[in-house]
């Protein structure tokens, strides 16, 4: 029958200790908060400053070619087209295009 | 479509033939200027080789006294080139048969002159038989000596490179055109083949029937040499009516009668190739089987039947040389 006197009494420090806990911790936010604050507005945010801090990249260097072609063109009287000798001829070598070569007796 | 040249001219007896296609880099000449420069060295060897020009180096050679002659590159390699063939035939292509052919009615070029007809000479004919080598060897007498630049040789003895020197002339234009994607270089039936193009897409070489002059067989190959010895073209009537040719049996001295009257001969060079032809004519129907076994080759005998032999047979390739046949 003691049981419920017991419970109530050990009750009333823990809710108090919770409260004191809250306080502080929304006491130490506002206090981190603040000084980020104070900072930020100082024009020390330090996530610009870090970014500021990096090395710069050196300049990307750009090689510039200046290609000279030259083409000679010659204009040559029009004339009859070369005939080929009587033992030549060029012809083309799709599909052979030519004789077959005969071994034979010589 | 890439130009390629087809260039025939008359030369060392012969009709040559170059067919030459583009040059795989672009600083070699195009190939109708090739075909020129090939045809001016093929005219120079052949007026340097020729037994029949007074004022050869071949014969200075076989006209000069003395037992060791300064000779130049070029008589140097094809000298080497006959003594090769001697002693790949075991001595039956002998480059020293000059008195022999001379006596037997041959001292002049026959270029142009109507050969006699080989069925009248086969009519006539001894009984067949294979040619046998010298028994006395004059071919291993001559010695070259190329760090000296002199051919050594007993006084007298005569040398005719006309035995192997088409087949020679054809490998060493090969050889210059080496740059080329396709050529052919066939000087006189001796042929050599070579280009990547052909490794690619073999070409074909038609072998024709010495009394026919009908194509018996075509050869389709990707490199290496073709070449053919026949009786049909150097063939006479000699003064008491017997008939000659120009090959002889190196133990009479006399023409062979051996039983074939054409022989083609595939290799890995036109060299080897027109070495062969001759090895297989000259030894008869038996000895041309096993000329020929490697490489492959095609026989004519007496009576026109033809015989393929080897791979030409078989219809399958030897090495990569021979890539197949088409009756």
């Amino acid at each position: 029958m003691t049981e419920p006197t017991t419970t109530r009494a050990a009750r009333r420090p823990r809710s108090v200790a919770a409260l004191g806990a809250i306080w502080a911790t929304l006491a130490i936010f506002m206090a981190v908060l603040g000084l980020l604050a104070l900072q930020v507005a100082a024009g020390k945010d330090p996530a610009l400053r870090a970014r500021a801090a990096a090395t710069p990249l050196p300049p990307r260097r750009v090689l510039v070619r200046k290609v000279y072609e030259r083409r000679v063109i010659v204009h040559l009287p029009a004339t009859a087209p070369l005939q080929p000798t009587q033992a030549s001829q060029q012809v083309s070598a799709a599909g052979g295009g030519y004789s077959l070569p005969v071994t034979r007796t010589s | 479509m890439s130009p390629l040249e087809d260039h025939t001219f008359h030369s060392m007896g012969s009709d040559i033939r170059l067919i030459i296609e583009a040059p795989l880099l672009p600083t070699l000449a195009p190939p109708a200027q090739a075909a020129r420069r090939e045809r001016a060295y093929i005219e120079d060897f052949a007026a340097r080789l020729s037994r029949f020009r007074a004022e050869s180096e071949l014969c200075a050679l076989n006209a000069d006294p003395r037992h060791e002659v300064p000779a130049s590159l070029l008589l140097r390699t094809a000298v080497a080139s006959g003594l090769w063939a001697a002693e790949r035939s075991c001595g039956l292509v002998d480059p020293t048969l000059v008195g022999e052919i001379e006596a037997v009615g041959y001292e002049s070029s026959q270029d142009g002159g109507t050969p006699a007809s080989l069925c009248e000479a086969l009519e006539a004919a001894p009984p067949s038989r294979p040619a046998r080598p010298r028994g006395e060897a004059r071919w291993k007498l001559v010695e070259i000596d190329h760090e000296r630049g002199v051919i050594r040789r007993p006084p007298g003895v005569r040398i005719d490179t006309g035995g192997t020197g088409k087949g020679l002339a054809a490998d060493a234009v090969a050889h210059r055109l080496r740059g080329y994607t396709r050529f052919v270089v066939d000087c006189g039936g001796d042929i050599a083949i070579g280009g990547v193009g052909y490794e690619l897409d073999p070409i074909g070489i038609e072998v024709e029937h010495p009394l026919t002059g009908e194509c018996v067989h075509t050869l389709r190959l990707a490199h290496g040499g073709v070449a053919t010895s026949g009786l049909n073209v150097r063939i006479w009537k000699r003064p008491d009516g017997s008939f000659a040719h120009h090959l002889l049996d190196p133990s009479s001295g006399e023409p062979v009668w051996s039983g074939l009257i054409g022989a083609t001969a595939l290799a890995p060079s036109a060299l080897e190739a027109e070495t062969l032809s001759k090895i297989a004519l000259l030894s008869g129907p038996q000895g041309a089987r096993r000329a020929l076994a490697e490489h492959g080759g095609v026989v004519v005998h007496n009576d026109g039947d033809v015989e393929l032999i080897g791979p030409v047979k078989a219809g399958s390739s030897s090495g990569s040389l021979f890539v197949g046949s088409a009756a």
